[in-house]
């Protein structure tokens, strides 16, 4: 049940209601979606926060055009991708670098399928480091599309509001975000298991890797 | 359908945006192709992966205070 304050001095309190709503609901996608994006705690903290004030303040104008977490996300997208501007946040690989890359290789498929028939439970630590390597090393509009997609579970179709893309440029970046993934875990991370059995990765190798990108 | 083909609806497939038709070719594909079998599983598991690496996590609770004190003095 919200509870509206202004209710209690007989003020008009539909969009506080509207916002307690969505803050509640939204808090904890909104947070870890910026965290996927910005991997750093503080800043997704700050960025969080910036995120639900920019809601508050444009909720009148929002006119339900789209749905809800549709207009939310694409907040959240757009105040990722500012920081990413204005911070001169890590070098990472223009779009179009990563569009060549993608043509000069070929993925390792049996290593992949190896490593890859481990459960997930025995994913060591270094290897989570490598894969978050990975995601911060892609262009920022490769970052959001797969995290959208496989992390926060939106359709191409909803995506592709989100970020006002074409719906083909959603599939296109998609699959090449995937396609570069499976070849990251296949040649750049060593990877073997330790006497337990646990999936290992020689996180040197996999650190002066990423560092060359 | 050949191997090429096959790797551009992957992710239609698996994203289940593809018509009966498209299902069956595509299944007729991989059932016959081990390469295209070992690639549309990998791609499975890649998304696995990223999601079990970067599951969700608690905010702090310092988000809301902040956030809903901004909001007063704004109101
Ligand atoms: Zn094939």
């Amino acid at each position: 049940m919200l509870i509206c304050e202004k209710e209690l001095i007989g003020g008009d309190c539909m969009p506080d209601i509207q916002f307690n709503d969505i803050f509640n609901t939204y808090q904890k996608p909104i947070y870890n979606y910026v965290l996927r994006m910005v991997r750093n705690n503080d800043i997704a903290e700050e960025l969080s926060q910036e995120i639900f004030i920019k809601t508050y303040n444009n909720l009148s104008s929002f006119q339900g055009n789209s749905k809800i977490s549709t207009w939310i996300y694409q907040i959240a997208t757009n105040t990722c991708l500012d920081y990413f501007r204005t911070s001169g946040y890590k070098k990472s690989k223009s779009t179009d670098q990563l569009d060549q890359d993608f043509f000069s290789e070929e993925t390792q498929i049996d290593d992949v399928s190896k490593i890859l028939s481990l459960e997930e439970g025995l994913i060591k630590s270094e290897m989570a480091e490598c894969i978050r390597d990975y995601i911060e090393s892609l262009p920022g509009d490769y970052r959001t599309v797969i995290i959208l997609h496989d992390l926060e579970g939106f359709k191409n179709r909803e995506i592709a509001n989100i970020l006002d893309f074409s719906l083909d440029t959603v599939k296109i970046r998609l699959h090449r975000a995937r396609k570069k993934l499976q070849s990251i875990l296949a040649s750049n991370c060593d990877f073997y298991r330790d006497k337990n059995d646990v999936l290992c990765c020689d996180r040197k190798s996999c650190k002066d890797d990423c560092e060359d990108q | 359908m050949n191997c090429v083909e096959f790797n551009a609806i992957i992710d239609s497939f698996l994203d289940k945006e593809m018509d009966d038709k498209e299902v069956a070719e595509f299944e007729l594909h991989f059932t016959s192709c081990e390469k295209c079998r070992n690639e549309l599983e990998s791609f499975d598991k890649c998304s696995r992966i990223l999601r079990y690496v970067l599951r969700d996590v608690n905010p702090p609770l310092s988000i809301k205070d902040i956030v809903f004190r901004k909001i007063d003095n704004i109101r």
